[in-house]
């Protein structure tokens, strides 16, 4: 009778200490809300700071206390919130900044935040007030020698009417060469690509813009 | 306590003992093979696929879209097609080059402030469209 007491004792402490061994080794299998709360930090974490080295621009079209609104370039609305000691507003001069006040602000000014950004919220650290350009290629369908204009159409059907001034930097690839070379508004045709670069204002009417510089990728270039 | 119960006791801790530090060094055992790659698993040759790889789209690599950076100049990477026209152009500066390769790389001057960068292809091939892309960056000397 003892030695069974004693074989069962044995066994039964023998699978006890198997069995807390066991489950010590063995991970603990987090639960499946468990995982996503952690996906969610992480996905967080890593949202906030990659956004911390980014910056958002556009149009302001709302100033309100410590708050203004801009309009991007792809028509989106961003909340600027601005903190009274935290906050430097700057206006962009040549190749350098000079400080500016709050009130320095009015709407239709090309404002840049830089902060952290949040959804369509950023939290500005700086505001660089700065002159906002237009940068896009197009197909020249149109040429009016009257008053030196071209009308562009984009790839995304955007029709551009574009005015050659006597200060616009026009030049010309040579499909030959490659090399960037000196145009005249003669030099250019229907059918021709152009690289354009403008300045925007934000007021302007029937996408008309004066052209800063033009770059023209002549037709017969697709044609060799 | 009773004779046979302290060695029933010592028996069993002794035999449990033996048997979780087997299991303990099997599990350890599996866990590295389940989640450390000792070494990088070996690169798969992927059969050159022409035409496929002159259907890719044109992809930026690096910098991100907004990004700011605090110094004049910046390299722009791109995964372009293979004997494209390459025509990157911004209020600053108008680069035309050739590239032979399905990747480039090109180091670009920076304005203060807002940068827009528009980058174009165009395939020698000419039944390939042309493709485009916009980049914004900001170069500004301080850090957030």
């Amino acid at each position: 009778m003892k030695k069974i007491f004693t074989i069962i004792l044995s066994i039964i402490i023998f699978l006890t200490t198997v069995g807390v061994a066991y489950s010590q080794t063995q991970p603990a299998s987090p639960s499946a809300g468990e995982e996503a709360f952690k996906d969610k930090v992480a996905s967080a974490a890593a949202q906030y700071y990659s956004n911390n080295d980014k910056a958002v621009s556009g149009f302001i079209t709302d100033i309100s206390g410590n708050t203004i609104t801009i309009n991007t370039s792809n028509d989106q609305k961003y909340e600027i919130k601005l903190d009274d000691i935290l906050t430097k507003y700057y206006r962009v001069v040549g190749n350098g900044r000079k400080e500016i006040k709050l009130s320095d602000l009015k709407k239709g000014d090309y404002a840049i935040a830089a902060g952290v950004i949040n959804d369509k919220s950023v939290s500005a650290n700086f505001i660089y007030i700065d002159e906002a350009f237009l940068v896009r290629i197009g197909k020249v369908s149109q040429v009016n020698s009257d008053n030196y204009t071209l009308t562009v159409v984009t790839t995304d059907k955007d029709t551009y009417t574009l005015n050659i001034e006597t200060t616009t930097k026009q030049q010309i690839i040579n499909i030959k060469t490659l090399e960037v070379e000196k145009a005249g508004f003669s030099k250019i045709k229907v059918g021709d690509t152009i690289h354009f670069v403008a300045k925007q204002s934000g007021q302007e009417t029937n996408n008309t813009y004066s052209a800063l510089k033009i770059l023209i990728l002549p037709q017969e270039y697709f044609m060799q | 306590m009773k004779k046979e119960t302290v060695t029933a006791v010592v028996f069993g801790i002794i035999l449990g003992g033996i048997l979780a530090v087997i299991l303990i060094i099997k599990s350890r055992d599996s866990q590295l093979a389940k989640n450390k790659m000792i070494t990088p698993a070996e690169k798969t040759v992927q059969p050159a696929l022409a035409n496929n790889a002159d259907l890719k789209p044109m992809e930026i690599v690096s910098p991100d879209d907004r990004t700011i950076v605090n110094k004049n100049s910046i390299t722009i990477k791109v995964n372009a097609i293979k004997n494209s026209l390459v025509i990157i152009q911004s209020p600053a500066k108008d680069m035309v080059f050739m590239t032979d390769k399905d990747q480039f790389s090109v180091d670009f001057p920076l304005a203060y402030g807002e940068n827009i960068i528009r980058v174009a292809i165009y395939p020698k091939d000419k039944q390939l469209r042309p493709q485009e892309k916009e980049l914004r960056i900001y170069y500004f000397d301080q850090s957030l």
